[in-house]
């Protein structure tokens, strides 16, 4: 009787844990659908939060509270400390509160703001720069910062050997020279629009350190910003803290920083609803819905990025090289909302990237006319491969991560057309490879943000763009043309009008078949203040206070 | 046995030569190269083939290996490729962190398991037993990232006993230490518990059948005794075999523990440095498990001729 009764306990065990997975599945089917809904309100949401928080900011100037350390969560750590040989975002968002720079962009990026310089002037003819600095800036080692410390850390950054990040925005320069500790100039070659903005990221280091022992740079970072590097605790966190002799009074308003890293997306989430995190700086699609769903104390962020996702055909490969028709078949037959579906809430389709980009107002509207499936089929007629016949199968390269569903999601489309692709999903390593190699047709990538559409066209479309760091381009000899003398356009207007004639022909000629916008989903408790996400997937974390 | 151990000894190494070559043709295999990750292409070509060249990776892949094996028998381990951080010190820091959690997990499963199996095997055929062998079943069945996550879901979210992830250093926060050790230790020790239980319940019912049980028996021995003093004893050698195995699977990182209680241990070094190509760090990190494996299967092996008189090296 006893055995009868455990073996039917155990039995109606088993058989609930099998019912648990089948309504979890059934509950994740109506929790899609209502997912759905939730993100349009919560990217209505998300706006007045950040309308608020604007608001808030102005009221709040006056009720700081001091004190305290903020933990933001990431899921990737870096792969070193050191602002001048980056290789990735993550070492450049990391690493900003330890350093300084000579100006950074304000809250509502509309313009720069001093910071290490308190004045900087172009000349007549935009070759040379004049930078005054402060007199009053200390490194985290106790130097004081003069005009020979900039020069090293621009020089450092200029010198190919050490493979700096920086190194393909620094081209321009051709020498730099000191007037005095705090006077200095930048001269350039010639007139390059978008120099200016780009130094908003090259922290200033200490010359002493760079001139000795610069490797201690990747772990043991030195700057001059109003964080001072405590301990790299690898694969679990980098903290900070105050930095007591920064040159603004009072400021910054936390003791500490820490950027705790997880390997784990749902457990980072867990962390953060326990309140060991205040900030996740990069959530995805479905925790930055049902988290503040759980719990209304918890905020999304989200920010819109100048940068988009995209596929990107191989120009240097037939038949996408001269095969115009094949490229826009294949642009008829994508349609990008399901890509933006599953990258996060509130990106929208685009045609090309500077449609993603506030400032350039060119009239550019994604419409329904874009996808187009039986107009597909009849550019794929014309281009020769009726039905798909005749052309081999697609190789659609991409990486494993949270890009991983688009190689799937682009063979599901292209099937509807008739055309094969193979899907190859690698890690990083392997899939630059086979970028590099040339060994894919369509490589499926997205760009977080630019701050300069120049950058964008010398990274894509230049051949051996210093920029273009994974190896592909597809470029067009009009292109090459119209990028050349833009980049030497003093006259802003004349200049974006040359940038929306390149991205005329990108949009027609389809060498990279854009998706929809890059958003870096955010989450953070209400109690957090402060905290500053700009596009560029950059954010500024040394303004944040907690409110609690 | 002090031959026997230097002949195993003997062995360890040449076998150690042999998963070096072994490793470090594989991981070469892999497509993609670390200097081309973390330069890129550009901005400099000549850069990257001058980096290349220091680090040797331009030479003829029997030509890089026995220059790594000669620095490696020189006691040089070589450097990250991506930090340049001392390979042996980036073992060093995530080897004790490794230890506690699968020792803490094989002592958890012992204490565990041991009272469960015996129960088991001495009431075969009972709920008791019934209960326990379907117990450890569901423990070997359900995967393991399922009960980490349920354990923070339960323990840390919703409870608020533990933290939820992570690790601290026992030196400075020795109660919080204990605090955010206590999840991934169970999490794995049950896994560990289970499969020790059934060991040790499949091995004592063999010994409790023996002739010398039943003479214990027939002589009056309580029956505490022949199942403490007789019957466990006898039982220990294939479960001390499985527990080496254990021993040497936990060592080897438990990547799925590490991941979901973001443990930093050498499962996640080594996951980390085989997506990035970090070669110096794959190749040191597999010969050292290679070498802790072979040791804790000797120590093993020691350990059966002290429990069982009878085996003699």
């Amino acid at each position: 009787m006893k055995k009868i009764l455990i073996l039917m306990l155990s039995m109606m065990f088993i058989a609930s844990m099998m019912f648990m997975g089948t309504g979890c599945k059934e509950e994740a089917a109506e929790t899609v659908e209502e997912t759905e809904e939730a993100a349009e309100e919560v990217q209505e949401e998300a706006e007045e939060a950040e309308e608020g928080a604007e608001e808030a900011a102005e009221e709040d100037a006056g009720g700081i509270k001091y004190g305290g350390v903020c933990r933001i969560g990431m899921q990737s750590q870096p792969e070193l400390l050191d602002n001048h040989l980056f290789g990735t975002n993550h070492v450049l968002m990391i690493t900003d509160p330890l350093n300084d720079f000579l100006y950074r962009w304000n809250a509502d990026y509309s313009a720069l703001e001093p910071h290490v310089a308190t004045s900087w002037d172009w000349n007549e003819d935009g070759t040379e720069l004049s930078i005054i600095l402060r007199d009053d800036v200390m490194f985290h080692n106790g130097e004081m910062l003069t005009s020979e410390d900039v020069k090293a850390s621009f020089e450092r950054c200029m010198d190919p050997d050490n493979g700096s990040g920086h190194y393909g925005f620094l081209t321009p320069i051709s020498d730099i020279e000191i007037v005095d500790d705090y006077n200095m100039k930048i001269i350039l070659d010639n007139f390059t629009s978008g120099f200016e903005e780009y130094l908003v990221r090259l922290a200033i280091m200490p010359k002493s350190i760079i001139e000795s022992d610069p490797e201690s740079l990747k772990t043991n970072p030195v700057g001059c910003g109003p964080f001072k590097f405590v301990e790299w605790i690898k694969d679990q966190a980098v903290v900070m803290e105050k930095f007591d002799d920064y040159y603004v009074p009072d400021f910054p308003y936390l003791d500490g920083l820490e950027y705790r890293f997880y390997q784990e997306s749902t457990t980072m989430h867990i962390a953060l609803e326990n309140n060991e995190l205040d900030i996740i700086n990069w959530s995805d699609a479905q925790q930055v819905v049902d988290v503040p769903e759980r719990n209304p104390d918890i905020e999304p962020i989200l920010n819109g990025v100048s940068g988009a996702m995209y596929l990107a055909l191989n120009m240097d490969k037939e038949p996408w090289k001269s095969n115009k028709e094949l490229r826009q078949a294949i642009r008829y037959a994508t349609d990008p909302s399901p890509y933006g579906d599953n990258y996060a809430p509130g990106t929208r389709p685009v045609l090309n990237q500077l449609d993603s980009d506030p400032r350039f107002d060119a009239n550019w509207t994604w419409d329904e006319s874009w996808y187009d499936i039986e107009k597909a089929k009849e550019l794929l007629v014309e281009a020769g491969y009726p039905g798909g016949e005749g052309l081999d199968p697609i190789v659609a390269v991409g990486t494993i991560g949270s890009e991983g569903y688009m190689p799937e999601l682009f063979q599901g489309q292209m099937s509807q057309i008739g055309l094969e692709v193979e899907v190859v999903v690698n890690d990083i390593p392997e899939a630059v490879a086979k970028w590099q190699g040339g060994e894919y047709d369509v490589a499926t990538l997205g760009d977080i943000g630019t701050s300069n559409p120049g950058f964008m066209v010398n990274k894509y479309f230049i051949p051996g763009g210093a920029l273009n760091w994974v190896g592909f381009y597809n470029y067009n000899q009009d292109i090459i043309d119209l990028y050349n003398l833009a980049v030497q356009e003093p006259d802003e207007e004349t200049r974006n009008q040359m940038w929306i004639e390149i991205y005329d022909i990108v949009t027609d000629e389809l060498p990279l078949i854009y998706l929809h916008t890059v958003v870096t989903p955010k989450l953070q408790w209400n109690y957090v203040k402060g905290f500053i996400s700009w596009p560029d997937v950059m954010e500024d974390a040394t303004h944040i206070w907690l409110d609690k | 046995m002090g031959i026997y151990i230097l002949k195993r000894i003997g062995v360890m190494l040449i076998t150690l030569v042999v998963i070096s070559i072994i490793i470090f043709f594989l991981i070469h295999m892999l497509p993609g190269d670390p200097i081309t990750i973390l330069y890129g292409k550009n901005p400099n070509p000549e850069l990257i083939e001058r980096i290349q060249k220091f680090y040797g990776l331009d030479l003829p892949i029997y030509q890089q290996y026995f220059r790594w094996a000669g620095n490696v028998l020189q006691g040089d381990f070589g450097a990250s490729l991506r930090d340049g951080v001392p390979v042996l010190d980036l073992i060093k820091e995530r080897i004790p962190r490794t230890l506690i959690l699968c020792f803490g997990a094989i002592i958890f499963g012992i204490i565990f398991s041991f009272p469960a199996g015996i129960l088991a095997a001495w009431k075969k055929g009972g709920w008791l037993d019934f209960s326990l062998t379907s117990y450890s079943l569901v423990m070997l069945s359900v995967p393991q990232f399922w009960l980490g996550l349920f354990f923070i879901l339960l323990f840390s979210y919703k409870l608020g006993w533990f933290p939820s992830s992570g690790w601290i250093y026992p030196g400075r926060d020795f109660i919080g230490f204990l605090k955010i050790i206590i999840m991934p230790i169970v999490a794995t020790g049950f896994m560990e518990a289970a499969v020790i239980t059934r060991m040790l319940r499949s091995s004592m019912i063999d010994v409790l059948s023996a002739d010398y049980i039943t003479l214990a028996r027939a002589k009056g021995n309580p029956e505490r005794r022949v199942l403490m003093i007789h019957s466990v004893r006898n039982s220990l050698i294939p479960v001390i075999t499985v527990i080496g195995f254990l021993i040497g699977y936990l060592l080897g990182g438990e990547i799925v523990i590490e991941k979901v209680f973001n443990f930093p241990g050498m499962g996640s070094l080594i996951v980390f440095s085989t997506s990035f190509r970090d070669y110096p760090v794959i190749q040191i990190s597999i010969l050292f498990y290679a070498a802790l494996f072979m040791v804790i299967n000797l120590i093993i092996d020691i350990a059966y001729a002290l429990i069982d008189p009878t085996i003699r090296y």
